[in-house]
């Protein structure tokens, strides 16, 4: 276990290393000079253009560029943004919390609302629950995000009154966000939950179970709902880095500070180590998260053991 | 843009349907056809791709002219589902936007497959360096975001509507790959497959006309509910502005231009999120129907 | 310290001790527009902004949001009350020369900064010098500086600032966000982090707490007692606490003005206008805006930009009184001049100079030699009359005027292609000159530092002047009007260049625009700028 958990870190940094190479290399394709995107719509001389790219470090070349990066990482040290002169570190981690918040909440929503949805519809398959039950999980899949937060803010905020429409900080602020996100990843979920039950209701182990004479509801609490979990941690675990990193566009709406908006920024305003550092941030969670994902299947299937 | 996952991936689709002795395709159509989602599915699908085919027929508007008079028109008879505010009829440009976004799902859905099988089949059928070399790439393509992929791949190659499906159909082709490579892992190992072995086919020869059969069903299944999640990746673009090139009608762009107007004219944002509900729904129930029908566990 | 001041405050805005207990007893979670209510009670004023900035040093930035945010926290040297006309701030009176050379400033002798240093020449200097250090990368404050040579510290408390060039333009600057004065001590102690953990100023607000992307308090300086004449009070401000959160999407800035998280905000949407106009608990402001309306670069470095009927049929193929109504619902006013209406030299007669005409448009294009072609797309020769219009995505506004102009040109035979790109690649398209249109919209109080951001060869190729319109005669004349002090003389060459650049089709301008913001309707005492961007909340007040 130990040793499996060791080899599993030890994989992490070429990985980490990959994903930082291709960012860099990825950015530097995209066209657009850092320094004029700088100075935007204000007036410029050639020379002062020329001093900017220079305090950005940008006249070196790209090897020097790169393996600088690499060196101030393994140091800890993530460079400041090019634009703003701020700590790249500081950038992320000052929007971690609004993220991870936000990520965790959706995480629930959908977790609760897709085993629920999908636990539903498998246990009363070919039946109009079912039908209904997957019917509202596809609702969520088939509306763009967008929309569905200008519609809950319009509903809950406006006209209920209910909660807040922006803003951070206070679990009724978070509501309406980690709905509209959560909701679209439940549908995936609910599917999955729906047909791994129906794959475990017919297993021998279950039906020993219920010819035992146990009742359903234990039956299901036993044996189904544990390899449910499976899938529902599975997914999440793919599912929580984009949750993290792609909720662009419900942080703009919710006007959140996160670091998928970040990321989106940095990228349109070309700044390198900005981008690079969000991007290993996100990598370094996914990473984690699927490695827990991973351990927790032996607690969830005693069939799985490591070596 | 939780659409640009791969979420699907895992045990979702079904990696199955392995060498079925008897015609296997009309007991999927007869079982399909039991399926009232998958019908409804399918009826409304066919009906928005006539519709989106025979649009000029449909409608007197075009949906690129613009008539300040008409500006912000409520649904009536003459404008069923209204003007935009540049009084161009929303119902027009609904139709004719059909066209871009079932289109766009089609496309990216293509580059998607054309992308991850052949990764898949040569990494599951050859194995050993290759396979971890390719699914390392897999691996490192899942740990990136897929919306930095896109934005990069959009800010490289210049937005406009292929280059968005390119970069839906890159970032969602990772899937594709490791259910290919499930389904070969598990074809392999067929007696048929060593038969053929056996008589001395060339690798290439098993590859495409033993094994590659096999990955079908799985690749229908993903490939149907790709296009539903593609349509909706395409609007999440459009909002974030690097989608459809305006002015085309695409129904994402239809709905990010009516964002704000939701409080004055309703009919901007309602209509085309109805549009693509109603499409990414049918796709989806349509795919439900197909993986029930192709999976056969379910089977009985 | 906290308790007197919130007391004293209390006493100030004449709440009374009934309703902070009411406050104090209300459950933490209860329907969150009691909770707002609860907020104002306690003189918080909540601004929803429209979008992120680079820092909040007035020095460095670029963004106009950080000069409404930083005008609170540093105080300018001069307060502008209309177009050319100064009142006191930091500097009591002041000299200028004849040619604008040198200016001679009398400043405040019982000011201090929110660190506790006292405000004199000296601080003057440093934050002008700084302007001007590479190492600082200022940008907007350097424009604003223009030609500077060098300050002297002529005594403690008078200040002589040097140009190299005539700058009649400079108190239009020193009244500016921009140039406000900083803390030399507080600049040498941060270096790196001023402006965005500490920014500190003399200003009537301090800076409590800063979030990138998310929010900004302010909170007021508890020794202010120079409000600048020109208010209605001068000592402390009424309002304890100013919060700027960012809100970037429209509907929901709105939104959250209507649910009460926001008791201001800026950049209404122009759809809504109607509605706020006649909401009885919501004020609108409508602020005729400064600088230069929303308008169209042609590339004169791109064929067939080059061919002067060709940029006249633009001008008159476009249907700006069409465009406004459609596109800004009548709010905007259709444009006439590089300068808004209210600008120092506007030109009403350049308004008589360009008619909406397609008929005329089509016939320069035919004596110009281009014919309709088979699908109504004019040909000459080999080549169709097909153009580039670059432009970002954001504000919408920018798709929709675009397709509207793409409409309209069509009509006379040009095929518009709109390439939508983000700020990158959009910066970088039309910096390297590969448009033959693109948008411009400035906003700004000074009528020569607008003509030479737009007009100026300087520039040209690569930098703001993305017509690429080269004229010496042009040039001479915007640097006689930078020069020129004399108000009659400075009037009649700001008229000529209008006229000029209108006779020569360097660009197109559509709409002129209002700065709008809406507020409750319990906050009064609001001041903005004539030039409609910096609203100032010193006299501000929130009555239930």
């Amino acid at each position: 276990m130990l040793q499996y958990l060791a080899k599993r870190l030890l994989l992490t940094l070429p990985t980490l290393l990959a994903v930082s190479l291709l960012v860099f290399l990825m950015l530097h394709l995209v066209p657009g000079d850092p320094a004029i995107i700088f100075f935007g719509d204000q007036p410029v001389t050639p020379e002062r253009l020329e001093q900017v790219r220079r305090q950005m470090g940008l006249h070196r070349p790209l090897l020097v560029q790169y393996l600088d990066f690499l060196g101030g990482a393994m140091r800890g040290d993530l460079g400041r943004s090019i634009h703003n002169n701020t700590p790249v570190l500081e950038e992320v981690t000052s929007r971690i919390g609004s993220s991870a918040q936000l990520a965790l909440a959706a995480f629930v929503v959908a977790g609760g609302l897709g085993l629920s949805l999908g636990l539903v519809s498998a246990l009363r398959r070919s039946t109009w629950v079912d039908a209904a039950a997957m019917l509202m999980a596809l609702g969520g899949v088939s509306m763009p995000i967008f929309w569905l937060a200008a519609m809950l803010i319009f509903v809950f905020s406006i006209k209920l009154g209910w909660f807040p429409v922006t803003g951070f900080g206070g679990w009724n602020r978070l509501v309406l966000p980690a709905f509209a996100l959560g909701f679209v990843s439940s549908a995936t979920l609910a599917r999955l939950v729906r047909s791994s039950v129906l794959e475990v209701l017919w297993q021998p182990y279950v039906t020993t179970a219920r010819s035992k004479g146990l009742r359903e509801t234990l039956v299901v609490r036993r044996h189904v709902l544990k390899n449910a979990l499976i899938a529902v941690v599975t997914v999440m675990g793919l599912q929580l880095g984009t949750l993290l990193s792609g909720a662009v566009i419900t942080e703009t709406v919710f006007a959140r500070p996160g670091v998928g908006k970040l990321m989106v920024d940095a990228i349109s305003a070309k700044d390198f180590p900005l981008v690079q550092g969000a991007v290993l941030f996100v990598a370094l969670v996914y990473i984690v998260v699927n490695l827990l994902v991973d351990l927790s299947y032996a607690y969830l299937d005693p069939r799985i053991r490591f070596e | 843009m939780r659409t640009l996952t791969r979420a699907s991936d895992s045990s979702d689709a079904p990696v199955a349907a392995v060498a079925q002795p008897r015609s296997p395709w009309r007991e999927v159509v007869r079982r399909l056809r039991r399926s009232t989602g998958a019908v409804i599915g399918g009826i409304v699908l066919t009906a928005l791709v006539l519709a989106a085919v025979a649009a000029p027929l449909l409608t007197p508007y075009e949906p690129l002219v613009v008539s300040p008079a008409d500006r912000l028109l409520p649904p009536s008879l003459g404008h069923l589902f209204g003007t935009d505010v540049l009084g161009r009829d929303v119902a027009t440009r609904i139709l004719f936007g059909a066209r871009i976004s079932l289109l766009t799902g089609l496309i990216s859905v293509t580059i998607a497959i054309l992308i991850g099988v052949p990764l898949g089949l040569v990494s599951g059928f050859y194995g050993g360096l290759a396979d971890r070399l390719l699914m390392r790439l897999v691996d490192l393509m899942l740990t990136f975001p897929g919306i930095l992929l896109a934005l990069v791949i959009i800010a490289i190659l210049g937005p406009d509507l292929f280059n968005a499906m390119l970069a839906v159909g890159i970032s969602a082709s990772p899937t594709y790959g490791r259910v290919v490579r499930a389904t070969v892992l598990s074809a392999k190992s067929q007696t048929y497959v060593e038969a053929a072995r056996a008589t001395g086919c060339t690798n290439a020869r098993i590859m495409l006309r033993h094994i590659l059969p096999n990955t079908v069903a799985p690749i229908i299944v993903l490939g149907t509910l790709g296009v539903a999640g593609a349509i909706i990746a395409a609007a999440a673009l459009s909002y974030l502005g690097l989608g459809a090139r305006p002015p085309e009608p695409e129904w994402g762009a239809l709905l990010s231009e009516g964002r704000n107007y939701l409080r004055v004219a309703w009919w901007m944002t309602t209509f085309p999120g109805l549009a693509i509900m109603t499409a990414v729904l049918s796709i989806n129930l349509l795919g439900d129907g197909l993986r029930d029908a192709l999976d056969p566990r379910l089977r009985n | 310290m906290e308790h007197i001041r919130r007391r004293e405050f209390l006493r100030r805005a004449g709440v009374t001790a009934g309703a902070l207990a009411a406050s104090q007893i209300m459950p933490r979670f209860v329907n969150p527009r009691a909770a707002y209510a609860q907020a104002q009670a306690t003189g918080t004023l909540t601004y929803g902004m429209a979008g992120g900035f680079d820092t909040l040093d007035v020095t460095t930035t670029t963004f106009t949001r950080v000069g409404r945010i930083g005008l609170h926290i540093v105080d300018p040297l001069v307060w502008s009350t209309g177009a050319g006309q100064y009142a006191p701030g930091l500097a009591t009176s002041w000299t200028i020369s004849p040619d604008a050379t040198v200016y001679t400033f009398k400043l405040r002798e019982d000011v201090k900064f929110h660190d506790g240093t006292p405000f004199n020449a000296e601080a003057v200097k440093v934050t002008f010098d700084r302007i001007v250090d590479p190492e600082t990368r200022a940008q907007t404050a350097f424009s604003f500086i223009g030609p500077y040579d060098r300050t002297e510290v002529v005594d403690r408390y008078t200040v002589r600032v040097r140009f190299k060039s005539g700058h009649a333009a400079f108190l239009n600057g020193a009244s500016s966000p921009y140039l406000g004065i900083v803390s030399p001590a507080a600049v040498q102690r941060y270096g790196r982090d001023f402006g965005r953990v500490v920014f500190v100023g003399t200003g009537p607000f301090m800076l409590q707490s800063y979030r990138t992307d998310a929010e900004v308090r302010l909170i007021r300086n508890p020794n202010y007692n120079w409000g600048a004449r020109i208010f209605k009070h001068d000592g402390l401000p009424y309002l304890q606490s100013i919060v700027y959160r960012i809100v970037p999407e429209e509907a929901t800035r709105l939104a959250t003005l209507e649910t009460g998280e926001s008791l201001f905000i800026e950049d209404v949407p122009v759809t809504d206008y109607q509605r706020l106009k006649s909401a009885r608990d919501k004020v609108l402001l409508e602020i005729p805006q400064g600088g230069s309306g929303w308008s169209l670069m042609m590339n004169q470095t791109r064929a067939p930009m080059n061919e002067l009927p060709v940029r006249r049929a633009v001008m008159h193929a476009i249907d700006k009184e069409g465009l406004v109504r459609t596109v800004w619902n009548n709010i905007y006013k259709a444009a006439c001049s590089p300068l808004t209406p209210v600008m120092f030299g506007f030109d009403q007669e350049t308004c008589r100079k360009v008619t909406y005409n397609p008929d005329q448009a089509r016939r320069l294009l035919e004596e110009a030699g281009w014919r309709a072609g088979p699908d109504g797309v004019r040909v000459k020769g080999n080549e169709r009359l097909r153009l580039d219009f670059y432009l970002q995505p954001t504000p919408q506004k920018n798709q929709e005027m675009a397709a509207f102009i793409q409409a309209n040109l069509r009509q006379v035979g040009m095929d518009v292609t709109l390439h939508v790109l983000a700020r990158a690649g959009y910066l970088d398209a039309v910096r390297q000159g590969r448009h033959h249109f693109q948008y411009w919209w400035d906003t700004g109080t000074d009528p020569g530092q607008m003509l030479r951001i737009l007009f100026h060869s300087r520039n040209a190729g690569g930098g703001t002047n993305r017509n690429n319109y080269r004229n010496q005669d042009m040039d001479r004349l915007i640097e006689q009007i930078e020069a020129t002090a004399d108000p009659a003389r400075r009037k009649e060459l700001i008229v000529r260049a209008q006229q000029k650049v209108i006779d020569e089709a360097v660009m197109v301008y559509l709409a002129d625009p209002p700065s709008l913001y809406a507020h409750d309707r319990s906050v009064s005492g609001v001041w903005v700028d004539w030039g409609g961007n910096y609203p100032y909340f010193y006299d501000t007040r929130i009555q239930r």
